[in-house]
């Protein structure tokens, strides 16, 4: 906890008498993968809309790189990049027009084919948005979040509905962008994304942050308390097999 | 607020703090720039997308020709003729004049179309008696017969020798051109496209924008939220006035629509285009800002709008209408820009004299824009 980017603190959000959000308490450490676990409804979304400045909480206060989110939106604004739970794009443009759009929203220059290859989609420069398979369309997705090279990015569910070789084409790419420096936070319900690629994780249930800690550390809670899983030895998962028979190759095509 | 982004450097890359290249915090937003981009991309969407192309320029297009060809087709009375009576002086006296256009076939297809309707009457030429059989039920039989009369009365004068005749009509054209239901149907149009892309457009377009979570990534970039509105709103104006150039262009070019002072009506046809697109661009704005769902504009858009297609005189003049009806449906805002459109379109006026109907259409549009600003929702 040596240096918070975001602090996040007695956060609650209400929508009429339904409490999204009920006075949460967290900070996510400069350069870190942070995680949030929970089930559908916890609140997960809602948390990470009000850190990207999309909505207003009820009480509570977020600061990113020192900023009050609801007192200086425009200047939190240009530091995170955000991928929402889908889409977000116009179906009708293509790929460089989207990109040559988004780096003029946040006035910078870049050369959207360089963009485009890192993230493996230079063959689709000029292919509309809609006619990207789920993969490209989040790898596309996580290449606008980074065109005005942002301190913290937010990925809200980025790999749900992939198959097993885009998922794990995705991690490496998010592996890649926190070489880079870039802070992440990252909603999820598979804990096995969580537990490769998350630094520390917060479960969250009904609205509450239940528990944070580093996956190891959350596992080794666990067992303290005596907890076995019940004992298969198992050398290989059915993901194993899957994979050795389809080979790692993105199928996005 | 502007300054507040401006300091976007604290924290970056260059701290030194450990921190890599790969995060540099943000740049100052251009609001301009942003605005450019919000306009030019959206409307490309839109030129992409069906539902723009069709309400925008098939359907005027197409209403436009249905309307041209009703000008164009033959005038006057339809007048059947076996083939056997097609000869002698009488026949070539009906077939001179003006108003009657002859259809030749045998006499019972002929028969056939006269009780259908599809022509006004059958002559009969026998020596020098005319019979004319019509179709009570047609409203042109009356004519028809004061047609051949009329071409009878000038073959006896001829015969009997009269090049001069006393008693004669003179028949003198009031308006210096000739008013055809092309001219004024197609203002009508041009306030039919415009309604259609201000209301369809943006509150299906804005409905898409949210649904598809593009509104919400916009968002949550640095730009103000007006910007994106006003990149909307720009975006459909260049829509609209295109259309209006190009129903403007098919009037005058396929079907002879005339334009009172040529280039001056041109421009200020467009001009007046823009200033209804953006009045009725607010009611599309009222109705996508206070609902996320589709199924709640859909009523809403054509409780709008199928009311002032039917009244506001795009497809007939109002004035057809008794007393209240007459009042609302003059008060409409598509009847204002119709009124302003037709009389700077047909008589060539200038702005002093559509001044109430602009200034009726402004009323309109300042409510559209004051509900429209109280009840817009972002998501």
């Amino acid at each position: 906890m040596s240096d918070p980017i975001i602090e996040v603190e007695s956060l609650r959000k209400h929508f009429g008498s339904v409490v999204a959000v009920d006075g949460i308490s967290f900070s996510v450490d400069r350069g870190e993968v942070f995680g949030i676990l929970g089930p559908n409804g916890a609140g997960k979304t809602t948390t990470l809309e009000i850190m990207e400045t999309l909505q207003k909480p009820t009480a509570g206060s977020v600061c990113i790189d020192g900023l009050d989110v609801e007192r200086e939106p425009w200047a939190v604004k240009s530091r995170i990049g955000v991928q929402l739970q889908s889409s977000g794009f116009y179906p009708e443009l293509t790929l460089v027009q989207l990109l040559e759009m988004f780096a003029a929203l946040y006035n910078v220059w870049i050369d959207p084919l360089s963009v485009l290859k890192r993230f493996q989609l230079e063959e689709k420069a000029s292919t509309y948005y809609d006619k990207l398979s789920g993969g490209q369309k989040q790898r596309f997705s996580l290449a606008t979040t980074l065109i005005h090279r942002p301190l913290v990015i937010f990925l809200d569910e980025p790999t749900t509905g992939l198959d097993p070789q885009a998922r794990l084409n995705l991690w490496d790419l998010i592996r890649e962008v926190k070489r880079e420096g870039v802070t992440l936070v990252v909603t999820t319900h598979y804990m096995e994304e969580a537990e490769q690629l998350c630094d520390r994780l917060a479960i969250m249930d009904r609205g509450r942050i239940i528990e944070t800690g580093t996956p190891r550390a959350l596992i080794d809670d666990l067992l303290a308390t005596g907890f076995r899983k019940p004992a298969i030895r198992q050398d290989a998962t059915l993901e194993g097999v899957f994979l050795s028979l389809t080979g790692r190759t993105l199928r996005d095509d | 607020m502007i300054e507040a982004r401006g300091v976007a450097a604290r924290g970056a890359g260059e701290g030194g703090a450990g921190i890599p290249t790969g995060a540099a915090g943000g740049r100052k937003p251009n609001e301009l720039r942003a605005l450019a981009a919000l306009t030019y991309y959206p409307f490309l969407a839109m030129m992409r997308n069906v539902a723009t192309f069709a309400f925008g320029f098939l359907f005027p297009v197409a209403f436009i020709s249905v309307f041209g060809l009703i000008g164009i087709g033959p005038g006057g009375a339809r007048l059947g003729i076996a083939r056997d009576s097609a000869r002698g002086p009488v026949f070539d006296a009906l077939e001179r004049f003006p108003a009657i256009s002859l259809v030749h076939g045998d006499r019972g297809e002929l028969e056939r179309q006269l009780r259908l309707g599809k022509i006004e009457g059958l002559v009969d030429i026998s020596g020098q008696r005319v019979a004319l059989e019509v179709n009570a039920a047609s409203p042109m039989s009356q004519a028809s017969r004061l047609f051949v009369q009329g071409a009878l009365d000038g073959l006896n004068l001829q015969t009997s020798g009269v090049s001069s005749p006393t008693y004669s009509l003179q028949v003198q054209e009031v308006a210096g051109r000739t008013d055809r239901y092309i001219d004024f149907a197609l203002p009508g149009q041009i306030g039919f496209a415009l309604l259609s892309t201000a209301i369809f457009g943006t509150t299906f377009g804005l409905l898409f924008l949210k649904h598809a979570l593009i509104l919400k990534r916009l968002l949550a970039t640095p730009v103000r939220g007006i910007t994106i509105l006003l990149g909307q709103g720009l975006a459909r104006l260049i829509v609209a006035l295109l259309q209006t150039i190009v129903i403007l262009g098919l009037g005058v070019f396929a079907f002879g629509f005339q334009l009172a002072n040529g280039a001056t009506t041109f421009a200020a046809m467009v001009a007046l285009s823009a200033l209804g697109l953006i009045i009725f661009l607010g009611f599309g704005l009222f109705i996508a800002g206070r609902t996320s769902n589709e199924n709640a504009a859909s009523p809403l858009t054509n409780l709008f709008t199928l009311p002032q297609f039917l009244l506001s005189g795009v497809f007939f003049p109002s004035d057809v209408f008794p007393g209240w009806v007459r009042v609302v449906a003059e008060n409409l805002p598509l009847s204002y820009f119709n009124v302003a459109m037709r009389q700077v379109a047909t008589e060539g006026v200038g702005f002093s004299e559509i001044a109430l109907p602009v200034l009726g259409l402004c009323a309109w549009g300042l409510l559209a824009y004051v509900l429209a600003a109280r009840t817009f929702k972002w998501v």
